[in-house]
């Protein structure tokens, strides 16, 4: 227990010595940890360990279960034992009394920080007398005007997507010159109250070698200087890498870097572009390089949902390293002519920045598209950043040269490496279009508008602008030859069952189908997208329309990195072609083979490597019987899961409400259940064995009227229809499905209408009583309930 | 207009509907144990969604916490208010975590759609 003389003379130090207000203390007595609240205590080391995860330097897992099995005990001397793990971490252990006055005393952590690098530290403090004050730890002299670090200001004056290191070098050089380290606390700015508490500082050394700096602590109004710090600052070197597809070519890939405490290289918390600090894995291309301290790592790389992850070891030397990569597929749909893309991806916006701003650039989002072997990615522009990245949108396919964006900005942050090209960069393109989001119709459904030749809306010059409501933007988008559809459709559309289908009447309380299913009957909508929410809540209402005989699609998106940020592509759409899609040729045959339905989607986890009805394949022409009758299916299928059931996998199957061919798990077995879909309704099922291998699935199964199939194996891959007509009849498969879509109208005007300027009302209600009558007269042409 | 009110706690949802939230001003202090101590909510809704926000204890929750929120719908509009009650059996600090969502929809990501505060009480 801290004795009182030496309060004491802390406080004569304070009148004598003012800011200079320390004193060393022993490490925490125990005594002190008995009155210690223990729900408060262990509910904040839970967080900071999640928070040590989040920051990719989590806790050593034996370190981590052991806290865990010590909380669930929760008495004195748990929190002691857990106090003498945590003391490993810890930098500093720092005590504050009521005047504000400190007193500090070393941790156990090892004293090590890495050249260009960042680690992580605990710094323990006992706070007795539960201030809530602000508090934070001072290295190094001020380096930007007050508030700027708030914005991320780079040159020219605009924030920036990441959280680059030293950002304010770029407006004030020379300031590293001044400052060998820099260190940030991780979370909340202000003491907890509590009376022991641990804060996360993130250390950057500019250097290597041994280097020396003399903490400050900023506690409310006052600051006190602390003890010097000394540090053994690792060097890093260039690792050279060597990325070979599966063919032997050069190319992008995905690459997770580990060492054998967990931690992520480069380290996640200070990334710059085209390093994302949401993400493990950081995109590098054949013959590039990766800046990392000498040790022994873990290496692996991915390539999207086609490839199985490869796991190697690196070890880095003095000399730096070579990382010899060979990638491994276990499928390449292209052999049979399918190409993907992702339709839905941003570059600005969600979790790319705390406060919207402009995102990152065209360079950056084509190395995470070839990274993740798409061949095609829509970058939407939206609300967030529209001003700035609305820059971008040239009306063409491009791919770019994935080089680093803002290179004032690369130099200040000792970025070394060189992007480089590789033989399959032509493979992939990006495509500029728009998401109408945060726009004043986007309570009536998210439009996504692809292959748009103008972004302007006609007599606008601010998004306030534009209609407050879709069936207008869809016109003016389809007038110029877009390809339109709506995001994210399971959005508001979930009720209190997962059947498919089902008629129950969804509250539209979200930002899914919505008013897709008036501007159907307009002929203004050509796709709906899913893989990013629930499958019924996507899928319901795409079976009912197609009921109705309407003729959309359903694709694939991610919705990158919004509805995920693991990465572009975790649901895709697949386009047959005749030849890969390049350039502007390949783009517009790309988008106009799923706006005709040559399609699949889903995970990109299930492939339908060829499907047809009767001979008649996806987006093909209509299968023609003059009387009911059996059709014949055949189908060439791929799906892998794990040979078994693993930790990986099972955390999928728990955590992972969306899309994932783990879902579709059959026990524990390798097993999937493929499913003929008639109608919406399913009608034959088998189980296919998921081991990656395509095999042959044929199904007989009888028609009565005209009719959609489809095969699925859900959550995991959706075909598109193939429609059967039957003696010359419409499609008109179900009057519930009519019933279902005309209820939902009533509804819809219902929730959306009062969000609709006055100027425009009268015009929606025409058009939602349009889609009234349409939906009227498809009641009374079905045969079937 | 936004109003110029505040609340301990703010609400944000974004375009895409994600939900995050900061803690914004200091929390009701001299709280009586057993009795319900009302913590108002900002919402600025970007999103127009009109969703049900539903709120939940999460983490290590507290014995004889008891939280109370009604999951009423959004307005839609770009702001709203609501209030939780949050009751504590027994005296002392506890450190709760809410988290809140709208219906049926994901959490926002990166741990933003909760927020974690220190809360006591004393004896009647």
């Amino acid at each position: 227990m801290m004795g009182r003389s030496k309060m004491a003379a802390v406080t004569r130090r304070k009148v004598l010595a003012g800011a200079c207000a320390w004193a060393a203390i022993p490490a925490a007595p125990a005594r002190s940890l008995e009155s210690l609240p223990a729900q408060p205590y262990l509910a904040a080391i839970d967080r900071l360990k999640d928070s040590l995860m989040r920051l990719g330097s989590p806790l050593r897992r034996e370190d981590s279960a052991r806290i865990a099995s010590l909380a669930r005990a929760g008495d004195a001397p748990a929190i002691e034992a857990i106090e003498g793990i945590l003391n490993r971490y810890t930098l500093l252990r720092l005590s504050v009394d009521r005047g504000r006055f400190v007193q500090t005393a070393a941790g156990e952590a090892d004293r090590v920080l890495v050249e260009q690098g960042w680690r992580l530290f605990l710094i323990r403090i006992s706070n007795p007398g539960g201030l809530t004050d602000p508090f934070d730890v001072i290295t190094s002299q001020p380096a930007m005007l007050p508030g700027h670090m708030d914005r991320w200001l780079a040159p020219g004056g605009f924030s920036m997507a990441q959280h680059p290191p030293v950002v304010d070098t770029v407006n004030y050089t020379g300031w590293l010159k001044q400052n060998w380290c820099m260190t940030r606390l991780a979370d909340a700015p202000a003491l907890s109250g509590q009376p022991v508490e641990y804060r996360i500082l993130e250390f950057f050394s500019r250097d290597r070698g041994r280097r020396s700096v003399t903490p400050s602590f900023a506690i409310g109004p006052a600051t006190r200087r602390g003890q010097i710090w000394e540090f053994d600052c690792l060097a890093s070197r260039d690792v050279a890498l060597r990325i070979r597809d599966a063919d032997g070519r050069g190319c992008m890939a995905a690459l997770i870097v580990r060492d054998d405490a967990g931690r992520f290289y480069p380290p996640q918390m200070m990334r710059i572009a085209p390093d994302l600090p949401f993400q493990k894995q950081v995109y590098r291309a054949d013959g590039e390089s990766l800046r990392i301290p000498e040790g022994a790592y873990a290496i692996e790389a991915r390539r999207g949902p086609e490839y199985v992850p490869v796991v190697g070891k690196l070890q880095v030397t003095g000399g730096g390293g070579t990382a010899d990569i060979a990638l491994k597929r276990w499928i390449d749909p292209s052999k049979w002519g399918w190409y993907s893309g992702d339709t839905h991806i941003h570059a600005a916006g969600c979790a790319h920045y705390d406060v919207p701003t402009e995102g990152v650039s065209p360079e950056t989002m084509i190395r995470h598209v070839r990274g993740e072997g798409l061949s095609v990615g829509e970058v939407l522009t939206w609300g967030p950043g529209y001003d700035y990245q609305k820059q971008f949108f040239s009306g063409h396919a491009i791919s770019p040269h994935a080089s680093l964006e803002h290179p004032d900005l690369q130099k200040a942050n000792s970025v070394s490496w060189q992007p480089k090209d590789t033989p399959e960069d032509s493979e992939s393109l990006l495509r500029y279009d728009m998401e109408i989001s945060r726009f004043p119709s986007s309570h009536a459904g998210h439009l996504v508008l692809l292959r748009l030749s103008n972004q302007d809306f006609p007599g606008t010059t601010r998004i306030e602008d534009w209609p407050s409501w879709n069936l207008p933007i869809l016109k003016w988008a389809r007038a110029q030859g877009a390809v339109t559809g709506y995001a994210h459709c399971g959005g508001g559309m979930d009720v209190d069952t997962q059947e498919l289908p089902n008629y129950r009447i969804p509250l539209f309380d979200g930002l899914g189908t919505n008013e897709a299913i008036i501007d159907v009957t307009h002929g203004a909508v050509d796709f709906l997208s899913g893989c990013d929410l629930t499958p019924a809540g996507e899928l319901n209402a795409w079976y009912h329309m197609l009921n109705c005989g309407f003729r959309l699609a359903m694709v694939g998106e991610t919705d990158f990195p919004c509805i995920s940020d693991e990465r572009p592509g975790t649901g895709r759409s697949y386009v047959k072609l005749d030849r890969r899609p390049v350039g502007d040729a390949g783009y517009g045959a790309w988008i106009e083979g799923l706006k005709q339905g040559r399609l699949y989607f889903g995970d990109g986890r299930s492939h339908v490597l060829d499907c047809s009805v009767n001979g008649r394949s996806m987006g093909g022409q209509d299968v023609l019987l003059e009387a009911p009758g059996l059709i014949e299916i055949k189908a060439l299928i791929a799906a892998r899961l794990e040979p078994a059931p693993t930790e990986e996998t099972r955390a999928i199957q728990v955590n992972n409400q969306s899309w994932h061919i783990e879902h579709a798990r059959i026990g524990d077995s390798r097993q999937v259940p493929v499913e003929v879909v008639v109608n919406g309704q399913s009608v034959a099922r088998m189980s296919l064995t998921a081991d990656g291998a395509p095999r042959p699935v044929r199904f007989q199964v009888r028609l009565e009227r005209s009719s959609w199939v489809s095969l699925r194996i859900l959550p995991s891959v959706h075909t598109h229809p193939v429609f059967v007509t039957i003696g010359g009849k419409p499609l008109r498969a179900s009057r519930r499905s009519a019933q279902w879509c005309r209820s939902c109208i009533d509804k819809l005007w219902e929730v959306k209408s009062p969000f609709m300027r006055p100027g425009e009302t009268g015009d929606a209600a025409t058009a939602f009583d349009h889609a009234r009558s349409v939906y009227d007269r498809i009641i009374t042409e079905c045969e079937a309930d | 207009m936004g109003s110029s009110r505040h609340a301990p706690i703010e609400i944000s949802i974004n375009p895409e509907a994600r939900v995050s939230v900061a803690l914004a001003a200091p929390f009701p202090g001299d709280n009586r144990c057993g009795r319900p101590i009302n913590v108002p909510i900002k919402i600025m809704n970007d999103s127009f969604i009109t969703a049900r926000l539903e709120a939940r204890l999460v983490a290590n929750v507290p014995a004889g916490v008891r939280l109370d929120f009604r999951p009423a719908p959004l307005s839609g509009k770009p702001e709203d208010w609501r209030e939780m009650t949050i009751t504590l059996a027994e005296p002392g600090m506890k450190d709760i975590t809410v988290s809140f969502k709208a219906r049926n929809d994901i959490p926002d990501l990166g741990g933003r759609d909760r927020v974690h505060f220190l809360i006591g009480c004393r004896t009647p």
